[in-house]
C-alpha cells in the first residue's frame, strides 16, 4: 500500500515523495521478512574440505612459481551438487595419499632444477649451513619464511621449531645431504595435513557460530575467486587484521577479480554450474555431425566461457548471460553460426544484433551437451533450462514408462513435436513435460551442434511455444525474454549455485534467508558480477562457521 | 631398476615366513568347501563391474547345470566353458530404491560389492558399507606388496548430477574401504603400471625415497593426531580417512622392503587415455594379469564404465550413448545394439580370460587359481531391476569350484553369498558382509 502510495491516506499533509515511499517500503519489507530469518538464521557447517585437483596444482604454482601440475595424476575428485569442491565428498584414500607423497617429489625436484630461475621461491636452497651458522639455524632460515605460506596461516615459533627439527633429524643419516633434507622437509610440509585441508576452527563449547578469522576468511575469498592460496597482499591485510573491515574487504574482491587468477571462476564455477565439463563427453556422431571435431569443440567451450569472463572483467550485470547481443568466435565458430568476415583463431567480439542468437541458451556448447549424439532432446535441453536456469530440477522420470520412440515407430510421419505432444497425454508425465517440452522446443531451431537450421528431414521447424500460464513465445529471442522475465528465480538460482560452490558444502532450508539477503543486494546494484560475489562473501554463510547438525 | 631376473617363486618363498601356504589352508574355516584339493598356490580374486545391465534373453545359457550352451552374447566364451560358473537368482538387495526414489545406477555401483544401502545425499555424509575386495584385504591384504589394485576406464563426472541426488562417489565407485571411504580408482594405464612396478630407479636413490617417505609419513602422522583431538565430528572422519591412509602407506613402504620387487614385464603403454575401448580396457586387462602372475596383489576391482555410463562405441558402430540406449522400451533396433555392446564387452573379457589361461602356474594355470567375477546389480537396464543378475565367475580357485556350470539359485539370493564363498577361498577370515545370509555353495 505505502509503494504503491495508498498509504499514508490522501488527506495527510505533507505527501511523501514517490521515492520516500518506497524507501519506507522497503524498509519494512526487509524488518518484516528477516523476522523469520532471524530465528532461521545459522550460518551451516561445511566439512573440511581437502584441497582438490586443480586447487592442489593452483597452490603449488603460486607457493614455489614452478611449471609442474603433479595433481593431473591423481585420481578424479568426486562430484556433489554439481561441484567437485564440497567437503563431504573429497575423500582421501591411500592411492591419493601416495600420489601426495610422489607430487611432493616432483615439486621438491621441480624447485632444485629451478634454483636459478627468477621465479621459484626464493633462498630454499641457498640458505646452508656454514661455519657462521648452525645446521639448527640454517634450518630455522629456511622454514620460518616458507611455512606460514604453504599452511596459509600464521604459526607458532613451536612448530617452526617442529620443522627444524625434522631437516636436522633427517641430516643425521650421514648419506643425506643438506639438499636432501631440506627438501624432504618441504616435502614433510606438503603432505601435511594442514597444506591438504582448509582446516578452520570450530565454535567452542556452548558458542552457536564461529567468526572466521582473517586467515581462514582470506583462504575462503581466495580459494572461491582463484581455487588458489592468498597471494601475498591478501595475507597481508589479514595479519593486519584488515580483512573484516567491509571496505577492505571489498576492495580485495574487486582486486581479485580483476587478477589474471579469476579465470578460475569461470573454469571451475561456471564451467560445472552450465555443465560445460560435460562437453568433453559429448559424443556427436560425425556420420550425422561431419563438421563437428575437436577444434569445434574447444572453440564452443571458448565462447561460452568468454562471455562469462566479459561479464565477470567488465562488472556486467549476469542477466546478460540470458540476453547478451554479443558473444565471442573464431574462425571456426563463425563458419559453424553462418557469420561471415571472421578469419583466424583469435576470438573476437561480435554483435548478434541481426542474429537469431542471443546469450547463452543458443550458445554451441550448451545446445551441443544437451543433445543426443545423433539428434537434438528438446527434453535434456528443457530440462536443463530448468535445472541450472530456473532452479526447478524435474524429479527423474520413472523407469518403466513409454518413451518417445514407441509412438516414433507407429507414426515414422510425426515430427519430434508432434511426438512429444502425444507423449504429454500421459497425466503422469504431463506434469514436468509441459513445461520442460516447451522450453526444449523452442530451441528446435538449433541442431544437435547448435547449427541454425530452418527444416529437419523436410519438415518446417517449429519453434513456437507456449508455457503453463498461458505465456507464448515464437523464437528463441522470445524465449530468452520470458527466461528473464522469471529473472528473480534466475538470480535465486545463480545465487544458489554460486554459495554451494563458495562454501563447499550443500545448500539448508535456512539457507533461503541468505540467498534472499543476496538476491536483494544484488538487485540494489543493478546485479553486477561483483554485487553477486559481495553478496555471497558478506553472508553469515561464508564469513561463519556454525555447528553440524546432532 | 637392475635387471636381476626374480623368479616369482623365490619371491613366494622369500615371504614363506611371513605367510606360509600351509597357514593359508589353516586360516579355511573346517569343511568350507568339500574338495580334497586344497589349493597349492595363491588364490586371487577380481571383481568386473559392467554399467547399465544387459540384454537378459541373449546372455542367459540355454540348459542349466553341466550341459549348458551359452548365449548369443557370450559365444567368445565358448573356450572357456569349463572355466566359469554362470549364475542365474542371485539379486543385490540393496540396489532397490527401498523408500529412496530414483537413482538405481548410482545405487547399483554403490551396493554392487557392499549389499549395503547407499545412503541418498548429494553433498554430505556419504555412506554405504565396505566392500568384499577391502573386506579381503583387512584380513588378507598384507600378503602382497599391494593389497589391491582398483582400476576403471572412466574419470569420474565432472559437474552436473550423477544420478538424482545421489553423490557421483556412489556411480564412480565399487570399491569401499570403509562405510565412508570410496577407494579411488586408476583409469591412466600408465599411472597403474608406474604403481605395480615402479619407476626404473636405482636401489640408493630407492632406498632414500623410502627412508625419507617414512619419515615424512611418521612425522605428518602427529600433525593428523593432534589435529583430531580438537575437531567436530564430521572433520574428524575426514581426517581420519587421512590419518589411515597415511598408516596404509606406511605399511605399505615396510611390506615393500620385505617383497623383492619383481621384474619389469614389458609392455607397451601409451602416454595418454587411449580413447578407444578396446584398446583401454584390454591395458587395464593386462596390468591386472602382470599383477596376479608377479604376485603383486591377489585383489583387484575394475569398472569397465561407471554407474550410467553414456559412452559410445564407435569402433563396433554403436554411435548412441549406453545409458540412453539401455532404455530400450522394446525398441528392437535399440536392443540390437545393446547386445552388441554386450558382446564387445565380453569379447574383452574373453580376452583377458585367455591371457590369464595362458599363463602356466604350478600344473595348472593363472586362471586356475583365480576368480574372476564379472557382472552388474543391474539386470536389465530398461527395467531397472535389481535381481536375477548377470553374473559370472571364472576360475576353478584352485580346483575347489565345480566349473563348466549354469547354476540356478532361487530369485532372491544375495548376491554378498557369492562373495563369501570367495572370501572364504581366499582365506579371509570374514562371516558375513551386508546383506548376506550364508556362503553359497559353488561344487
Amino acid at each position: 500500500m505505502i509503494r504503491l502510495g495508498a498509504m499514508p491516506p490522501e488527506d495527510i499533509e505533507p505527501r511523501p515523495t514517490t521515492k520516500e515511499n518506497r524507501s519506507v517500503a522497503d524498509l519494512l519489507e526487509d524488518a518484516l521478512s528477516s523476522i523469520d530469518c532471524r530465528q532461521l538464521a545459522q550460518p551451516g557447517y561445511p566439512t573440511v574440505r581437502r584441497l582438490n585437483r586443480v586447487e592442489y596444482n593452483n597452490t603449488i604454482r603460486d607457493l614455489f612459481g614452478v611449471q609442474v601440475t603433479p595433481a593431473d595424476d591423481f585420481p578424479s575428485d568426486d562430484v556433489g551438487e554439481g561441484f567437485d569442491n564440497i567437503g563431504g565428498v573429497l575423500s582421501i584414500s591411500p592411492l591419493l595419499l601416495e600420489k601426495y607423497l610422489s607430487a611432493a617429489e616432483q615439486v621438491t625436484t621441480a624447485i632444485i632444477q629451478n634454483t636459478d630461475g627468477s621465479d621459484t621461491y626464493p633462498n630454499l636452497f641457498t640458505v646452508s649451513a656454514n661455519d657462521q651458522t648452525s645446521v639448527h639455524q640454517a634450518a630455522i632460515n629456511f622454514v620460518r619464511p616458507l611455512l606460514p605460506r604453504v599452511f596459509r596461516r600464521t604459526v607458532t615459533e613451536a612448530e617452526i621449531e617442529r620443522f627444524a627439527g625434522f631437516t636436522e633429524l633427517m641430516i643425521q643419516d650421514q648419506t643425506v645431504t643438506w639438499e636432501q633434507a631440506v627438501a624432504a622437509t618441504v616435502q614433510a610440509m606438503l603432505v601435511s595435513p594442514e597444506f591438504l585441508f582448509r582446516l578452520e576452527r570450530d565454535p567452542a563449547d556452548g558458542d552457536p557460530e564461529y567468526q572466521l578469522n582473517a586467515h581462514e576468511l582470506a583462504n575462503r575469498l581466495s580459494y572461491f575467486l582463484w581455487s588458489s592460496m592468498p597471494d601475498e597482499e591478501l595475507f597481508r591485510v589479514a595479519e593486519e587484521e584488515r580483512l573484516h573491515d567491509p571496505h577492505v574487504l571489498s576492495t580485495q574482491i574487486q582486486r581479485m577479480i580483476q587478477d589474471d587468477r579469476s579465470m578460475a571462476l569461470v573454469n571451475n564455477f561456471a564451467a560445472q554450474w552450465l555443465n560445460l565439463r560435460l562437453l568433453e563427453e559429448a559424443h556427436p556422431d560425425r556420420q550425422v555431425f561431419d563438421s563437428f571435431n575437436e577444434d569445434l569443440r574447444h572453440a564452443m567451450l571458448q565462447e561460452t566461457s568468454l562471455v562469462f569472463r566479459r561479464i565477470m572483467i567488465d562488472d556486467r550485470s549476469v542477466d546478460e548471460l540470458l540476453t547478451g547481443q554479443y558473444t565471442f568466435v573464431n574462425e571456426k565458430l563463425a563458419v559453424h553460426y553462418g557469420m561471415e568476415g571472421i578469419v583466424g583463431d583469435e576470438y573476437v567480439l561480435v554483435s548478434l544484433e541481426d542474429s537469431p542468437r542471443c546469450g547463452i541458451l543458443t550458445h554451441a556448447s550448451i545446445l551441443t551437451l544437451t543433445s543426443y549424439p545423433r539428434r537434438t532432446s528438446p527434453v535434456q535441453r528443457g530440462k536443463w533450462i530448468l535445472e541450472n536456469l530456473l532452479g526447478d530440477a524435474p524429479p527423474p522420470p520413472p523407469p518403466d514408462i513409454p518413451e518417445l520412440n514407441e509412438s516414433a515407430k507407429e507414426h515414422p510421419e510425426r515430427s519430434v513435436r508432434e511426438q512429444m505432444a502425444v507423449h504429454r497425454r500421459n497425466p503422469v508425465c504431463a506434469s514436468c513435460h509441459q513445461v520442460m517440452d516447451p522450453l526444449g522446443l523452442g530451441l528446435e531451431n538449433f541442431d544437435g551442434i547448435g547449427r541454425w537450421r530452418d527444416e529437419e528431414q523436410g519438415r518446417t521447424i517449429d519453434s513456437q511455444g507456449e508455457l503453463p500460464g498461458g505465456r507464448k513465445f515464437e523464437n528463441p529471442q522470445q524465449l530468452a525474454e520470458i527466461l528473464l522475465s522469471r529473472q528473480d528465480d534466475f538470480f535465486r538460482t545463480l545465487v544458489q549455485k554460486m554459495l554451494i560452490y563458495a562454501t563447499g558444502r550443500s545448500l539448508e532450508y535456512y539457507d533461503r534467508c541468505v540467498v534472499d539477503d543476496c538476491v536483494e543486494y544484488m538487485d540494489r546494484h543493478d546485479n553486477r558480477f561483483s554485487s553477486l560475489v559481495r553478496s555471497i562473501v558478506q553472508s553469515d554463510a561464508f564469513m561463519k562457521r556454525g555447528r553440524p547438525e546432532p | 631398476m637392475s635387471s636381476r631376473t626374480i623368479n616369482r617363486r623365490t619371491v613366494l618363498r622369500g615371504i614363506g615366513s611371513g605367510l606360509g601356504l600351509p597357514l593359508l589352508e589353516l586360516m579355511q574355516p573346517p569343511g568350507a568347501f568339500s574338495s580334497d584339493r586344497l589349493p597349492d598356490q595363491p588364490l586371487r580374486t577380481a571383481f568386473v563391474f559392467v554399467p547399465n545391465g544387459v540384454i537378459l534373453d541373449s546372455w542367459r545359457p540355454t540348459g542349466e547345470g553341466r550341459h549348458f550352451q551359452f548365449g548369443a552374447t557370450m559365444e567368445s566364451l565358448k573356450d572357456f566353458h569349463d572355466d566359469v560358473t554362470i549364475f542365474t537368482g542371485l539379486a543385490q538387495h540393496h540396489a532397490r530404491p527401498n523408500g529412496d526414489g530414483p537413482g538405481d545406477h548410482a545405487r547399483n555401483a554403490g551396493a554392487f560389492l557392499t549389499g549395503a544401502q547407499p545412503r541418498k545425499t548429494s553433498g554430505a555424509n556419504i555412506r554405504v558399507g565396505q566392500s568384499i575386495d577391502q573386506a579381503m584385504v583387512a584380513s588378507i591384504g598384507s600378503a602382497t606388496r599391494l593389497p589391491s589394485l582398483e582400476l576403471g576406464i572412466e574419470r569420474g563426472r565432472n559437474a552436473g548430477s550423477c544420478d538424482s541426488g545421489y553423490s557421483c562417489a556412489y556411480s564412480n565407485s565399487i570399491s569401499w574401504k570403509t562405510a565412508s571411504t570410496p577407494m579411488a580408482k586408476e583409469v591412466h594405464p600408465r599411472l597403474a603400471f608406474n604403481r605395480l612396478f615402479g619407476i626404473r630407479e636405482n636401489s640408493a636413490e630407492q632406498k632414500l625415497r623410502d627412508i625419507t617417505r617414512s619419515s615424512v609419513l611418521d612425522f605428518v602422522s602427529d600433525d593428523a593426531r593432534r589435529l583430531l583431538k580438537n575437531v567436530s565430528d564430521r572433520d574428524r572422519a575426514k581426517l581420519d580417512e587421512y590419518f589411515t591412509s597415511v598408516r596404509e602407506v606406511e605399511k605399505s613402504i615396510e611390506r615393500a622392503a620385505e617383497f623383492v620387487l619383481p621384474d619389469v614385464p614389458e609392455m607397451e603403454l601409451p602416454e595418454d587415455l587411449p580413447g578407444e575401448y578396446q584398446a583401454h580396457a584390454r591395458l587395464m586387462y593386462e596390468i591386472q594379469v602382470l599383477a596376479f602372475q608377479t604376485d603383486s596383489t591377489r585383489i583387484s576391482s575394475f569398472m569397465l564404465g561407471n554407474a550410467g555410463s553414456n559412452r559410445t562405441f564407435p569402433d563396433v558402430d554403436v554411435r548412441d550413448g549406453h545409458h540412453s540406449l539401455s532404455h530400450h522400451q522394446d525398441d528392437a533396433e535399440k536392443i540390437a545394439l545393446i547386445r552388441r555392446v554386450d558382446r564387445y564387452h565380453m569379447e574383452q573379457f574373453a580376452w583377458f580370460l585367455g591371457r590369464m589361461r595362458s599363463v602356466t602356474e604350478g600344473d595348472g594355470t593363472l586362471l586356475d587359481n583365480s576368480m574372476i567375477l564379472y557382472g552388474s546389480a543391474i539386470s536389465d537396464g530398461n527395467r531397472h531391476n535389481h535381481d536375477d543378475l548377470p553374473i559370472i565367475l571364472a576360475g576353478k580357485a584352485g580346483g575347489t569350484i565345480d566349473t563348466g556350470r549354469h547354476v540356478k539359485f532361487d530369485s532372491e539370493t544375495p548376491l554378498n553369498n557369492l562373495f563369501l564363498a570367495i572370501s572364504d577361498r581366499m582365506g579371509a577370515d570374514l562371516t558375513e558382509l551386508g546383506d548376506s545370509t550364508g556362503t553359497l555353495p559353488l561344487n
